[in-house]
């Protein structure tokens, strides 16, 4: 067993952990960076977090939160120990990502046309229709190259055994990318020897990723250069940092609502030049304030005739409209039988066991162990209005119970999942806390990309399975290692570089004013 | 580019140059009512007031409660605080146009002097401090942005500020000297400080070798080509970036035209000429807003 004095007292034994052996030794792929750590010690630690803090102000790295009525923005909390995934892990993931987003992509191309999936009796009809997130008004819209789903954020999670579970799916507007940019820009800014023997893969290419996404899912109308804006809600928006540093990593605008104008059907934005063609919009906000003409009608977010627009086909909206109905929580329990169906293959990842209380045997069993099961209604976000059936009290099991009773469409449960845990920087000591990972897959056309890694979010408080950043989470830098294969040696010595050093590039007259000096050096006189 | 963006990187650049005025003004009236003694007294207040207006809540203003309202209080929306709070709340809103550096810059800037606030720092080192991070962002926006329409944009609004801030520079002074015979000491002093508010004494001191006296100093600051400090200098700037055929760009020219005739600074009628031309500057960025908005208005 390593002895590391940074893991004294560390509890490795309650949960699987990441990062620590059963025997309490480090995994052979944590050793470089914990070794790191604790050469480092706790004091050039904490210094490191206060450097953090710095960083993180002033670059801005932040999230409005909303506390008793008053928004305030903070820094998003990140975690200095990564977290680290093997090549070979990666690869396994990365494989059931783009399956199941492919299939989920299928799902919608069928539920917005032909409904196959619904004919056929793979799922219920009722399933589909009575979901809040099935926009009747997308039905028929086809976006270009069959793409609704643009980027996807999955949420996986790790049991005792160690596989991989998907938790939920987001294919609607899945935030958290710039962070995970971010947080490695912070980290090698602010722990640079953790790099040193651990061969990482780069995360920053993802906003070029993005961008070629939705330049491929243009309209053919645009022309070989779409103009492609992002549309946020506005500066106040919990997510506003990652809007920007998308649009300006993107190289595109940055677009509010009332900077739109829609006319025969075609988008235009509001420029000092005039009006200026719009064909891709990287939406940012919710399907139902997209439009106050088609969707809510009191939504001030949005742009009047955006859906026309994208039925006539002259903008495509990303993600599209009514993605909602694939990652709603009770249809993800659909999602495998969806992958058998479309694509005639086992999921490579499994799913989170999951009980529809809209099905009354189902029901029955959710309703008998509440005091087992992680209770969500189907279309909530958060981490919010979810019942942790083991932590939580008789009346609140009584409430949750008597809200399924009311509406048991509304409302999934899952079996808990004893997530593993991570060594996290609590203080100046290593404390173990659970973790989940949302990985980013990005979609154009036939192309499906996965930005390696992704965002590891961690519950900094202690025992809490909460790793939303609005209820007490932070993120980490997550490493997903390349395979290494030996370089070939470079000779050196037979080659001169062109590069002239610059000692050279000093010519007699730049010199001149340090030769009286000198002379004056040598004249003081002797002591 | 957008006009909603457009408009908030003009007054980015208005903001910081804004706060570097409004700073730059403050210390010099604040070293100049030190020498005279007249910190803790109204007589001090002529300057400041004339420059930006009273504090209308403060019943027994001092030069020291105006000078402290007009940069470090927070809940007047155009002190020095504010300016720089609502530059970097404005940037915040335009990220995806300014570089990184800029951000850094502005929001560093931002932070550290909510810092030095909080810690209780007076105005007069607020005010010295100030101008030190302006510039350092001025530079960092000249190294890293492109030469695109955020830059003119930005530009624009810093340059109108400038012409803007000066004229109110020169108003002060030459009210300030208006009694004065032109070798009164008290003269030469007003001068001085209105170079030094300016950011000009440097600059006239490399251009004339005189003590500063007022048809030199009023030609440095209104009529120079090559100082940056002057309104024609800013002006022009304006003009460069304003298109043409606007009544924007009619404006900046008859502003332009105006300056570069001979002055005529006999009997008081300085004063009148920089007020004159602080309303151009007003119609200025009326017509350019108006034009980002809704169209531009032609003469």
């Amino acid at each position: 067993m390593v002895h590391m004095s940074l893991l004294e007292g560390y509890d490795f034994a309650s949960y699987r952990d990441e990062a620590i052996d059963d025997d309490g030794s480090p995994r052979a792929h944590y050793r470089p960076v914990l070794a790191a750590m604790d050469r480092m010690g706790a004091d050039a630690l904490a210094r490191r977090v206060e450097l953090r803090e710095v960083v993180q102000r002033s670059r801005g790295v932040t999230f409005t939160m909303r506390t008793e009525g008053a928004e305030t923005e903070r820094t998003f909390p990140l975690d200095l120990v990564p977290r680290i995934i093997p090549a070979s892990q990666w690869a396994h993931i990365e494989e059931g990502l783009r399956q199941r987003v492919r299939a989920l992509n299928l799902f919608l191309e069928d539920v917005y046309g032909e409904q196959a999936i619904l004919s056929d009796g793979i799922i219920p009809w009722d399933m589909v229709l009575s979901s809040p997130q099935f926009q009747r008004r997308a039905w028929g819209i086809r976006p270009p190259r069959g793409v609704h789903v643009h980027v996807a954020g999955l949420d996986l999670v790790r049991g005792d055994n160690g596989d991989w579970m998907v938790l939920e799916d987001n294919l609607r507007v899945p935030s958290g990318a710039s962070y995970v940019i971010e947080n490695r820009e912070v980290l090698t800014r602010v722990l640079p020897e953790l790099f040193g023997s651990s061969p990482v893969r780069p995360v920053d290419h993802y906003p070029a990723m993005l961008r070629s996404a939705l330049r491929s899912a243009a309209p053919p109308s645009a022309g070989n250069e779409p103009e492609i804006v992002l549309l946020t809600p506005g500066a106040y928006n919990s997510a506003y940092f990652e809007h920007t540093l998308l649009a300006r990593h993107m190289g595109v605008p940055l677009v509010e609502g009332s900077d739109l104008l829609t006319d025969g059907d075609v988008v235009y934005m509001r420029t000092t030049r005039g009006r200026q063609r719009v064909d891709v919009i990287y939406r940012r906000i919710d399907d139902e304030y997209l439009d106050p003409l088609a969707l809510r009608p009191d939504s001030l977010l949005g742009c009047p005739g955006l859906l026309a627009a994208a039925r006539a086909g002259t903008v495509t909206i990303a993600n599209a409209i009514g993605n909602g109905v694939a990652d709603d929580k009770a249809m993800f329990a659909y999602v495998p039988e969806m992958i058998r169906y479309y694509l005639n293959e086992d999921p490579v990842l499994a799913s989170v066991p999951t009980f529809l209380c809209g099905e009354p045997d189902q029901r029955e069993e959710v309703l008998r162990r509440m005091d087992q099961l992680v209770v969500k209604p189907v279309d909530a976000s958060g981490g919010y209005g979810m019942l942790i059936g083991p932590a939580a009290d008789e009346a609140t099991i009584e409430r949750f119970r008597a809200r399924i009773n009311a509406n048991p469409r509304g409302y999934i449960a899952q079996e808990v999942v004893r997530l593993t845990r991570h060594p996290t920087l609590i203080g100046s000591a290593l404390a173990p806390r659970h973790v989940d990972l949302r990985p980013f897959v990005v979609q154009g056309g036939d192309r499906i990309e996965v930005l390696p890694g992704g965002l590891t979010r961690v519950a900094l408080r202690e025992g809490s399975l909460v790793v939303n950043s609005s209820q007490g989470g932070g993120s980490k830098d997550t490493w997903v290692l390349r395979e290494t294969t030996p370089r070939p040696r470079i000779e050196t010595g037979a080659r001169r570089s062109l590069i002239r050093p610059l000692r050279e590039e000093r010519d007699d007259t730049a010199l001149g004013w340090q030769q009286p000096q000198q002379q004056q050096a040598s004249e003081r006189p002797p002591c | 580019m957008l006009s909603r963006i457009a408009e908030l990187v003009y007054w980015i650049g208005r903001f910081t140059e804004r706060a570097e005025g409004v700073s730059k003004m403050v210390s010099s009236y604040h070293y100049s009512a030190t020498q005279l003694g007249s910190l803790e007294t109204r007589s001090g207040l002529h300057d400041l007031i004339a420059a930006f207006g009273e504090h209308e809540e403060d019943e027994e203003s001092t030069f020291r409660s105006t000078a402290t309202w007009w940069v470090t209080a927070g809940s007047n929306p155009t002190s020095v605080v504010s300016c720089i709070r609502g530059a970097r709340e404005n940037a915040r809103r335009a990220r995806e146009v300014l570089s990184l550096e800029v951000w850094e810059s502005l929001n560093g800037t931002a932070s550290a002097l909510e810092s030095l606030v909080a810690s209780g720092a007076s105005y007069d080192i607020v005010a010295d401090r100030v101008p030190g991070y302006t510039r350092a962002l001025f530079g960092v926006v000249e190294t890293t942005t492109p030469r695109d329409e955020a830059w003119e944009v930005f530009r624009l609004g810093t340059m109108l500020e400038r012409a803007a801030m000066t004229l109110r520079a020169v108003l002060i002074g030459a009210e300030a000297v208006e009694r004065l015979s032109e070798d009164d000491p008290l003269a030469l002093h007003a001068w001085t400080v209105t170079l030094r508010a300016c950011s000009a004494l440097d600059a006239y001191r490399r251009t004339s070798v005189a003590v500063p006296r007022g048809p030199e100093v009023l030609a440095l600051l209104l009529q120079s080509a090559t100082c940056p400090r002057s309104v024609l200098f800013a002006l022009r700037e304006v003009q460069s970036v304003v298109p043409s055929g606007t009544k924007a760009f009619g404006v900046t020219s008859r502003a332009r035209k105006l300056l570069t005739a001979p002055l005529d600074l006999g009997d008081g009628k300085v004063p009148a000429f920089a007020d004159r031309l602080l309303g151009a500057c007003d119609r200025i960025h009326a017509s350019v807003i108006s034009g980002w908005r809704g169209g531009w208005e032609t003469p």
